[in-house]
């Protein structure tokens, strides 16, 4: 009893589930009177009953319980029959008769003619397989135990050499399957591949009638499971007779549609019907064919019909791109991306658009805010076209790829070639705008967001280290005259710099910011030490240290001045205290960047009035006496006459003071005016300093170009030095790699770089290579 | 050789071995069969000396010795002859750098050096040769030793002299240096003109201008291909 209970839980591995079956074994296990005993068989006369059933069972007749499992169980006695088991002559016997079945079937099918062969060969398949897996459950002992044993091994199979007459023995099912191949499928194919054909092509032209859909699926389905059962090349049968003609045949379709609709339809309609004809092939696919030809057919489907006419669809693309028509642009892009070197035209006609309108946006801008309305029309163009991408190519990579390499040639282009671009002055005034103290009434969050969006523009520009020089001038001046608006907007700038550069570009301007804190810090000490000794200046006094090297102040720019007695008793105590503090220090005072806050007393109304140290110092001149000429003016302030030209003229052009000539000379005047009258009494006068001056800007410009030779240098030395021998193009790369984050060299200023360090023998020629260098020791 | 200023007339073989048999033939005869005699060499070497200075032929006993030889001072001859003495400066020989180089060659009279010639000037035929007696040209024509570089006349003299013969671009590269700004050249620059005759043809079309060629070079480049547009528009 124990030993049909195996048996029964073994139906797991049959190809079919049937209930029947199971439930006829249980009941066997139930009411089995048979003896399991080996013993003698008469096979003949065993094989006509058993017989008789075998056809039942194919047939789908109405085989009773009891007929089944007395077959069931002669099964299992001629297998195990005394003294030989009668296994290989059931299996032959058996198979014969599936042989013979399955050719009467044939005449069946045929007989009923061309226009029902697939109707009838459908009916006799879905018979057929269905009686062959009951067959198979019948035949279970010869299936286990004996043909099974016998099998050879998954990897014997798919791996090994098999010849081509192994003939193993199958498990009936299989056998089956395999004798419905040979007899039935064999001799229709043709007839039924055509049928299944033309059927589809209905299918298509909509003509398709409802039940021939089914009877399609299935004839088509039978080719795939006559040969499930095989462990290697499964869908042989499927692929050589069906498909591949299949395939074709819908190559062919496709071809003619697609020339039919070129014919008759713009791009923007054939677009869309090829888009339609995609889906519709896709749910065709999905109601006929095996999975695995899916792809295919669309793989088809996409050659003949968007592939095949790839130069048409990117012929349109350009016109398309300029006009910007959404919807096309929208269907063009799957259609494209589909096939083989189908995108890449249009990623380059979007990039050209792009820059196109990025360049005319940024052309002949004129005024005083040229630098906002270059950033701001750069960013409304990025954001324009990122939101396009968004849309109409979903975000795609390569689209985004365009569009940065767009904007940067755009940002970075130079209308003159021979002038520098002029981006980075311009965005680093843009900065200094929004980061200054103005009387427009923009919000801090306003500003903030402007703020983070100019990072966007930054990321494009190639000059990194001019916009860098440019911003920390720029900085520097609003840091020592008190022109930020906020410290913290100041701060998160610098940090987004950081972010977007690293902490080397943004070094000096974190010093910047330092000094400025430890200079209050160092003013309050200053002001305990004088209030400890009792010490009055007589002047209130406040000073700003600054390290020499983070500063763009240049050392050059300080001119001579003497300084006026009023403040020598201040600077001579600051400066004992600060060496007292810090021994080995030097400082330089930079006078002609101070300010200072002076009172008149000497005109109808008490006036309060903050102007730079040198206006200050002449007006000084005049609190003994009235009138003084130029010359002497000039010689006690040891002025040079640039910068003694250009405050007294502000003072003259602010009617302060008077002069008796137009223009100054030596010999000229200079007289107090007390008929000067102000609507204001407390307010500030400026001198030209505030703005760039042409020369300023060039001396920014030229400092770059030999900061940027030294970097080079540098940066070359360093990958020899640890690299010993390298190849010219590589040190190119290297180079090229190490200071893209700060600027684009150009491969000739690097190869000057390169003779120049050759000449000063760092590196030299490795002997016998024309292209190598070595680092020298 | 000497040098006061280099203009490098054009002699060519024919009219040089004329030249040659005439000296030949009113050189004194001496044997050239006997084997080298070091002492005989230093007297010979003395010949050319002043009694001031006794261990340095200077440019007026190099006139007389290129006369004794029969051959003209600026003569390519000549300097294959100072490489291999080694000779240090153009002009001049120190007694060490005779003897150097004439007991390598096994010369210890006119008529043996005479006999050595064409030699020297076969030298010039192997490739590796060529290059060795070229570098050397550098350091040796380099009027002030103090400096590093070339004046620009000197290494244009000096190319004609070494490549004017067998470069065909050299008329056209010594165009160049004359419309060029430049003042002097580098070492580096100068073995890299011959890498570049000897590897560059000359319609240019294996010319790499990111490649490791001095700039100098590529500007030549760029130079001539402006000057061919020129014409062909």
């Amino acid at each position: 009893m124990q030993y049909w209970t195996c048996q029964c839980f073994s139906f797991h591995e049959l190809h079919f589930s049937f209930l029947i079956c199971k439930v006829y074994v249980q009941n066997c296990f139930y009411s089995c009177t048979m003896s399991l005993r080996p013993r003698r068989v008469n096979f003949n006369e065993m094989w006509v009953g058993l017989q008789e059933t075998v056809k039942g069972v194919i047939t789908l007749d109405n085989v009773p319980r009891a007929t089944w499992n007395s077959h069931f169980s002669d099964i299992y006695a001629m297998c195990v029959a005394y003294p030989e088991p009668f296994a290989d002559r059931l299996y032959q016997e058996t198979k014969c008769f599936l042989d013979n079945h399955v050719k009467v079937l044939l005449e069946k099918v045929r007989a009923n003619g061309e226009a029902n062969l697939l109707k009838c060969y459908h009916q006799a398949w879905v018979e057929y397989s269905t009686g062959i897996g009951y067959l198979h459950c019948l035949y279970l002992y010869l299936n286990q135990q004996h043909i099974k044993k016998q099998k050879l091994s998954d990897a014997e199979v798919i791996y090994g050499t098999l010849g081509p007459d192994t003939q193993e023995q199958m498990e009936i099912g299989e056998l089956g399957l395999e004798i419905w191949k040979k007899n039935m499928v064999e001799p229709l194919k043709e007839n039924l591949v055509n049928l299944l054909l033309e059927g589809i092509h209905y299918d298509r032209l909509g003509e398709a009638s409802p039940n021939i859909t089914d009877i399609v699926q299935g004839v088509i389905n039978s080719f795939v499971s006559v040969e499930d059962y095989k462990r290697k090349g499964k869908l042989e049968l499927y692929q050589e007779i069906f498909e591949a003609p299949f395939l074709q045949a819908s190559g062919e379709y496709y071809k003619r549609e697609a020339s039919k609709l070129l014919q008759e339809c713009d791009v923007s309609q054939y677009m869309e019907r090829v888009i339609q004809r995609l889906e519709e092939e896709t749910l065709r696919s999905n109601k006929f064919l095996h999975s695995s030809s899916f792809d295919k057919v669309k793989a088809r489907c996409e050659q003949h019909m968007v592939a095949d006419h790839l130069a048409f669809l990117h012929g349109e693309c350009k016109a398309m791109v300029r006009e910007e028509r959404c919807k096309d642009l929208s269907n063009m892009y799957p259609l494209l991306r589909s096939v083989k070197d189908g995108i890449g035209v249009l990623i380059v006609e979007l990039l050209e658009h792009i820059k196109a309108q990025g360049l005319e946006t940024v052309r002949g801008l004129k005024g005083d805010n040229v630098h906002i309305q270059f950033v701001e029309n750069m960013l409304s163009v990025h954001k324009k076209y990122k939101e396009l991408i968004q849309d109409v190519f979903n975000g795609d990579q390569s689209f985004i790829g365009a569009l940065d390499k767009a904007c940067a040639s755009v940002v970075n282009h130079r209308p003159n070639p021979k002038m520098a671009c002029r981006s980075p002055e311009m965005l680093a005034k843009y900065c200094d705008s929004l980061l200054k103290k103005s009387s427009k009434g923009i919000s801090e969050s306003e500003i903030d967001e402007k703020l983070a969006q100019s990072i966007t523009i930054f990321k494009y520009i190639d000059d990194k280290d001019i916009f860098q020089k440019f911003y920390a001038r720029m900085l520097a001046k609003r840091l020592i005259h008190s022109q930020s608006q906020s410290m913290d907007a100041e701060e998160a700038m610098i940090n987004r710099l950081k972010q977007a550069c690293g902490y080397e570009f943004t070094n000096k301007l974190h010093r910047m910011f330092t000094d400025m804190s430890v200079s209050s810090d160092l003013n309050n000490k200053f002001n305990s030490f004088l209030k400890l000794d009792n010490i009055d200046l007589g002047i209130s006094f406040s000073i700003y240290i600054l390290q020499a090297g983070a500063w763009p102040l240049g050392q050059n720019s300080v001119t001579p001045f003497a300084v006026p007695q009023e403040l020598e008793k201040s600077v001579q105590m600051f400066e004992n205290f600060y060496h007292n503090h810090f021994s080995g220090r030097k400082l330089t005072w930079l006078h002609h960047l101070c300010q200072a806050e002076l009172k008149l007393s000497y005109l109808k109304k008490p006036y309060q009035i903050t102007m730079q140290t040198f206006q200050m110092a002449i007006l000084l001149l005049f609190e003994k006496t009235d009138s003084l000429t130029c010359k002497e003016v000039q010689e006690s302030l040891q002025l040079n006459s640039e910068q003694f030209g250009k405050h007294l003229m502000s003072l003259i052009e602010s009617k302060i003071l008077l002069a008796n000539t137009e223009a100054p000379t030596p010999e000229t005047v200079l007289t107090l005016n007390f008929e000067y009258s102000n609507k204001r009494t407390k307010f500030r006068i400026t001198a030209a300093l505030q703005r760039e001056s042409p020369q300023e800007v060039e001396q920014t410009l030229s400092s770059v170009d030999e900061d940027r030779k030294l970097y080079l240098q540098a940066a070359i030395v360093r990958v020899m030095k640890s690299r010993k021998i390298l190849r010219h193009n590589a040190l190119i790369q290297e180079v090229l790699s190490q200071s893209k984050v700060t600027f684009a060299p150009s491969i000739s200023m690097i190869k000057k770089c390169i003779e120049a360090l050759i000449d000063k023998q760092y590196i030299e020629r490795t002997p016998n290579s024309a292209d190598e260098y070595s680092y020298v020791a | 050789m000497y040098h006061k200023t280099l203009t490098v007339p054009q002699i060519d073989n024919s009219t040089f071995v004329c030249w040659q048999h005439c000296v030949r033939r009113f050189s004194k005869t001496e044997d050239t069969s006997s084997p080298f005699n070091q002492k005989r060499c230093i007297t010979w070497f003395r010949e050319y000396t002043s009694p001031d200075d006794p261990d340095v032929l200077g440019p007026e006993g190099m006139e007389k010795f290129c006369e004794d030889i029969g051959v003209e001072p600026e003569n390519v001859v000549m300097l294959v002859l100072a490489w291999k003495m080694n000779a240090r400066q153009m002009g001049f020989f120190t007694q060490q750098e005779w003897l150097r180089g004439l007991m390598d060659l096994q010369c210890d009279s006119i008529s043996k050096v005479q006999s050595k010639l064409d030699y020297l000037r076969l030298l010039l035929n192997d490739q590796v040769t060529f290059k060795s007696i070229y570098r050397y040209a550098y350091d040796f024509a380099r009027q002030d030793k103090d400096q590093r570089s070339m004046d620009i006349e000197t290494a244009k003299a000096m190319l004609q002299l070494l490549l004017g013969k067998h470069w065909t671009l050299f008329g056209q590269f010594n165009n160049f240096l004359e419309r060029s700004k430049y003042k002097v050249i580098n070492k580096d620059q100068w073995c890299n003109i011959l890498e570049f005759s000897r590897t560059i043809a000359n319609d240019l079309s294996n010319y790499d201008v990111d490649g490791a060629w001095p700039v100098m070079l590529d500007e030549f480049v760029e130079w001539l291909k402006a000057s061919k547009d020129v014409r062909r528009s």
